[in-house]
């Protein structure tokens, strides 16, 4: 792939000249967006390997689909449809799925004031309560909320993902969310 | 914002994520390593398609001896029902395949509750794209080649167990082989032309849909049953379908 150099060219007119066949300029738009495409697809599938393989099936069709792309509306949701679609694919051949799981020893970066010690050992415990909760909803609801929380999709992406309208984004994760709070209780 | 938001908010930050792997590289790789156009040995002449105008009563099909096929028995083909038939009937030339209304690509993918799959670019993009409003979900008709020469038919529709929407009639000339596509069932029916038609909503054969089909792939692909019309070899119409995405 030639090297990006200076300011990247408008996504639209990469998906324009990838459409001519231009394969530098597709490699391009996938660098941009490869780091969602392949989280969106281990979210899916639970593993590396098969999300992987998904990824990069789905960017290998997403160029041949590129003909019917709709002129000016954003690559990203289009492709993590494409993305959802081949995961859901690969992961009924794959026999085993992890959960999520948070980083050993991390702590988010917050913009509060320093907590102390017992605070932050209390907060880590929820976060964990929280994740083991989310693992635990149905499957639905743990993507929808995954898609919007944990990846900071945006609703329409969300929707691209689940396949589904904005409408049932919305209350899926409200349900997601109230199931949660049954669970982990909320102040 | 809430607690539970906060801490959903926070957990963003520290999940653990593998490594994102060089997709762009890989992708350009296979890419590159696919020729951009389809070439003539890719297609095959498309059998003649013909149109059986009301020559035979729906009851016909009920009325099929005690011929079992095994393949056929257990198709395992969401939304097609295939059976074996007496010899086709012989039909006059006619119009072609009621593939329903023609329509922009961008437009059919509003029209149809599925993601659209296409062949690979081997074959180029489609001629012409065709949907019609049942099954419930609608079906998408891509035309890959051109009228006077080689073409391939590629339908796709939501099939379900409960709802078969096309028919295959099979005589004796025609065969059908179970084979896979990407592990999933696929069946490959080849031969004398066949017989296709139709199912209305209460699985009644529409006579007035009822054709005669060449070679034809059929296969599952996830909630997509897909067929795939014209390739005048196994071997062709697998490849196609193995790249169908």
């Amino acid at each position: 792939m030639r090297a990006v150099v200076g300011r990247p060219l408008a996504e639209q007119d990469l998906v324009e000249r990838a459409r001519r066949g231009d394969v530098d300029a597709y490699a391009e738009l996938v660098a941009m967006h490869q780091q969602i495409a392949f989280r969106t697809a281990h979210l899916i599938t639970g593993n590396a390997a098969d999300a992987q393989d998904a990824a990069q099936e789905a960017c290998v069709k997403a160029y041949n689909a590129l003909w019917r792309f709709r002129s000016g509306a954003p690559f990203r949701p289009w492709l993590l449809r494409i993305v959802a679609n081949e995961s859901h694919n690969q992961r009924r051949s794959a026999s085993r799925r992890a959960g999520l799981a948070r980083r050993a020893g991390e702590r988010p970066v917050s913009g509060d004031a320093a907590p102390s010690p017992e605070a932050t050992v209390l907060a880590a415990e929820r976060r964990a309560t929280v994740l083991g909760a989310v693992n635990a909803l149905a499957e639905p609801q743990r993507l929808a909320i995954a898609c919007r929380y944990l990846l900071e999709l945006s609703e329409a992406e969300t929707a691209a993902v689940l396949g589904c309208r904005l409408g049932t984004v919305k209350s899926r994760v409200s349900r997601a969310l109230a199931q949660l709070r049954l669970v982990v209780g909320d102040d | 914002m809430t607690d539970l938001r906060r801490a959903l908010g926070e957990l963003s930050s520290e999940l653990e994520h593998p490594p994102t792997p060089d997709l762009a590289n890989a992708v350009a790789a296979r890419l590159r390593a696919v020729p951009p156009r389809r070439t003539p040995q890719r297609t095959r002449r498309i059998a003649l398609v013909i149109v059986l105008a009301l020559v035979l009563p729906a009851g016909a099909f009920a009325a099929v001896g005690p011929v079992r096929d095994a393949v056929l028995d257990a198709l395992g083909i969401a939304g097609v029902k295939a059976q074996r038939i007496p010899a086709p009937v012989r039909v006059p030339p006619g119009a072609e395949l009621d593939l329903g209304r023609r329509v922009s690509a961008q437009r059919a993918a509003d029209l149809v509750d599925f993601g659209v799959v296409t062949a690979d670019a081997q074959l180029g993009p489609p001629g012409a794209t065709y949907v019609r409003s049942s099954p419930p979900g609608g079906a998408l008709t891509l035309v890959y080649g051109t009228r006077a020469g080689e073409r391939l038919l590629l339908t796709e529709f939501r099939g379900t167990q409960a709802t078969e929407f096309i028919f295959k009639g099979l005589g004796r000339g025609t065969s059908a082989e179970r084979v896979s596509v990407n592990g999933e069932p696929a069946v490959w029916l080849s031969g004398r032309p066949h017989q296709v038609a139709f199912l209305d909503a209460r699985g009644r054969v529409q006579t007035d849909s009822l054709k005669l089909a060449g070679n034809t792939l059929l296969w599952q692909r996830g909630p997509l049953t897909l067929r795939l019309e014209g390739a005048t070899s196994k071997a062709t119409a697998l490849g196609v379908a193995h790249r169908v995405g």
